[in-house]
């Protein structure tokens, strides 16, 4: 049995939604607590090996860089540099250590049993393994580690959709993610999230597959050909590759108007049918595949953003990921609002 | 030609001898057939196996019906022709499917309650074989160790763990999947499945005790040969065989276009839950 074992289709889309609002506040609250820092071991691993010379990029029998493998995507630092920590790219070794002892004790507490949203969560137990970087946002551009400020055409399209969301006429008014459409992590582009931030990277000579955990989307992405010229959109967009040195560089437009569930209306109005996306995997050492994306939407954001995560090598499996399958989730979200209609309050916020 | 007939005499010789060394004159008409021509030999990877990477897809009605059927009304008539079920041969070795009897009941009952109990309809993972013979294509991408399956209905997936096996941990939509090449055939073991798929729109149904033996093989550069042993001691009295080619797509550079169908389901699945009924808003 797996270290992290997955629940029941029925119980791991339970609470789908608290867990994509959880995602966002997990993230900012861990944040605030940052004060220390963390063990540099892992973040000296890359260049221990290169200085020993002992790591070169292993190549496939096509003699593509090795990218292929199940990598573990989960962090806890945040997307976007929480306020206090302005001005600061990183963390001192200090400061990192008493972080990491931070969420260490966090963790515990969680899993004493004590009822709460993250009681038993995957997340938790995955996490020790996770990238510990000593960033302090995963937006490496700008440089103050924030999306740049959103337009005031997605600023109305944000609030609109969250007036709707407050209480759904039906699942359209809902996200992708709750709709089970999209992973609320797994993009494109890829944002670690709070449970499943495992992918499995397949390579052939001819195609790159993104094979993300959640809710099982196989991303196939053919190399070294001339992007598709059919006229069609899809909700991950349509995508081609090409080697640039030992970097593979992945072009993808042609998304859906509802964007993608990885940037929710939520936190940024959402993305749109405009987003061009540029993603690169670089294999860093035996361990690392470092991830790195570029978004420009112009009618989303005033101007274009970047970010990089490290994926870390791991020997679990990508387990099937039901969802729409078992949508309880969805379910109560609407039986929540009709009652809400009969009785003309308002919504019901879920617990805290 | 010369060397086809070379090949045919040599078959023959053999084929002679092993009739005499056997004493029995079953292989001698078994390689007599076969012997027209010399089996077709894929081309291989880098690493040398049978190189099956493509997209490939079903053209049958088994999805219909797995078994021999005649044309029939489809269940909205507002669609006239162009959702009606017309004739098909089934895929089904011999065409019988043996249930039990019980079972054979729970079978007709989804066949008379096909509208409300097919997990198609809801856009759920087919299951395996189904989404191999859906009338919807699937990719297959080749490694030594893994292969991926990936299928454009309802976004679904497998990866295929070569040459270990995978013990099940819970059941699942798409099965756990051990691969190995046998010669030119990749053989696919599969195991794990939960009780919620079916076979086909015709109420054709398996228990979560189901096993699935798989078998490609190519048989010309744009053609497989597919074959899916079916094991189920809860609901068939014997192990029973569906057979049938797949073809390879030959679009320029073929995708697989992703038919994320869940959107298409929600008035089945929430319609009742909605304020407004859809279309009157």
């Amino acid at each position: 049995m797996s270290a992290f074992t997955r629940p029941r289709t029925t119980v791991s889309r339970r609470l789908g939604l608290l867990r994509c609002l959880a995602a966002v506040a997990v993230v900012i609250a861990c944040a605030s607590q940052i004060l220390g820092g963390q063990s540099p071991a892992d973040a000296q691993k890359s260049s221990d090996a290169k200085k020993a010379g002992a790591w070169t990029v292993p190549r496939t029998a096509d003699g593509q860089p090795d990218l292929r493998g199940v990598w573990n995507y989960a962090t806890e630092i945040p997307l976007q540099r929480p306020a206090e920590l302005a001005g600061k790219e990183s963390l001192t070794p200090e400061e990192a250590a008493k972080f990491r002892e931070q969420m260490a004790a966090r963790r515990k507490e969680r899993q004493s049993g004590k009822p709460s949203r993250y009681s038993g969560e995957v997340f938790d137990d995955v996490l020790a393994e996770g990238d510990w970087t000593k960033r302090t946002s995963l937006i490496t551009d700008p440089r103050d580690g924030k999306m740049p400020s959103i337009t005031p055409h997605a600023e109305a399209r944000r609030d609109a959709r969250t007036a709707a969301f407050e209480r759904p006429d039906g699942p359209e008014d809902t996200g992708l993610a709750d709709r089970c459409i999209l992973g609320w992590s797994t993009g494109p582009p890829i944002i670690p999230g709070n449970q499943s931030n495992v992918v499995q990277l397949f390579q052939s000579r001819d195609h790159f597959v993104i094979h993300t955990e959640m809710i099982h989307d196989a991303r196939i992405v053919p190399l070294n050909s001339a992007p598709s010229p059919a006229r069609i959109r899809e909700y991950s967009g349509i995508s081609h590759g090409r080697w640039e040195k030992d970097t593979l560089v992945i072009e993808t437009t042609r998304f859906m108007p509802e964007g993608v569930a990885t940037l929710t209306f939520r936190q940024s109005g959402g993305t749109d049918e405009n987003m061009h996306l540029i993603e690169r995997f670089t294999r860093t050492d035996a361990n690392t595949v470092l991830y790195e994306f570029t978004i420009t939407d112009p009618t989303i954001w005033t101007r274009p953003w970047s970010a990089a995560v490290n994926m870390l090598k791991t020997d679990e499996r990508v387990y099937e990921y039901a969802c729409h399958e078992g949508n309880r989730s969805l379910e109560t979200m609407l039986e929540n609002a009709r009652a809400a209609d009969k009785a003309d309050r308002p919504t019901k916020k879920p617990p805290q | 030609m010369i060397g086809r007939r070379i090949r045919t005499l040599s078959a023959l010789i053999v084929a002679a001898a092993a009739g005499v060394l056997i004493g029995t004159f079953v292989p001698l008409a078994s390689m007599l057939s076969a012997g027209q021509e010399a089996p077709y030999r894929a081309p291989r990877t880098a690493d040398g196996t049978p190189d099956l990477n493509g997209v490939w897809q079903a053209m049958n009605t088994a999805n219909w019906d797995i078994q021999d059927h005649d044309q029939r009304q489809g269940p909205l008539l507002q669609l006239g022709a162009a959702f009606s079920v017309p004739a098909g041969e089934g895929v089904v070795v011999g065409n019988e499917i043996p249930y039990q009897p019980s079972a054979l009941a729970t079978k007709q009952e989804n066949a008379a309650n096909w509208l409300t109990l097919d997990p198609e309809i809801k856009c759920y993972m087919p299951g395996i074989p189904r989404a191999t013979y859906m009338p919807y294509p699937f990719q297959i991408v080749q490694t030594p160790e893994h292969l991926l399956f990936a299928y454009a209905f309802a976004n679904a997936s497998r990866v295929v763990y070569m040459n270990v096996k995978v013990e099940p941990q819970i059941d699942t939509w798409m099965g756990y999947a051990s691969g190995r090449w046998e010669g030119e055939t990749l053989v696919i073991e599969s195991s794990g499945f939960n009780d919620q798929t079916w076979f086909d729109r015709a109420g054709n149904f398996h228990s979560d005790v189901l096993k699935v033996t798989e078998r490609y093989t190519a048989i010309s550069p744009n053609a497989l040969q597919y074959e899916a042993t079916i094991e189920d001691p809860k609901v068939f009295t014997r192990p029973w065989q569906m057979r049938m080619p797949l073809y390879r797509r030959l679009e320029q550079a073929p995708r697989l276009w992703k038919y994320n169908c869940v959107e298409f389901a929600e008035e089945v699945v929430y319609g009742h839950l909605r304020k407004t009924p859809k279309g009157t808003k």
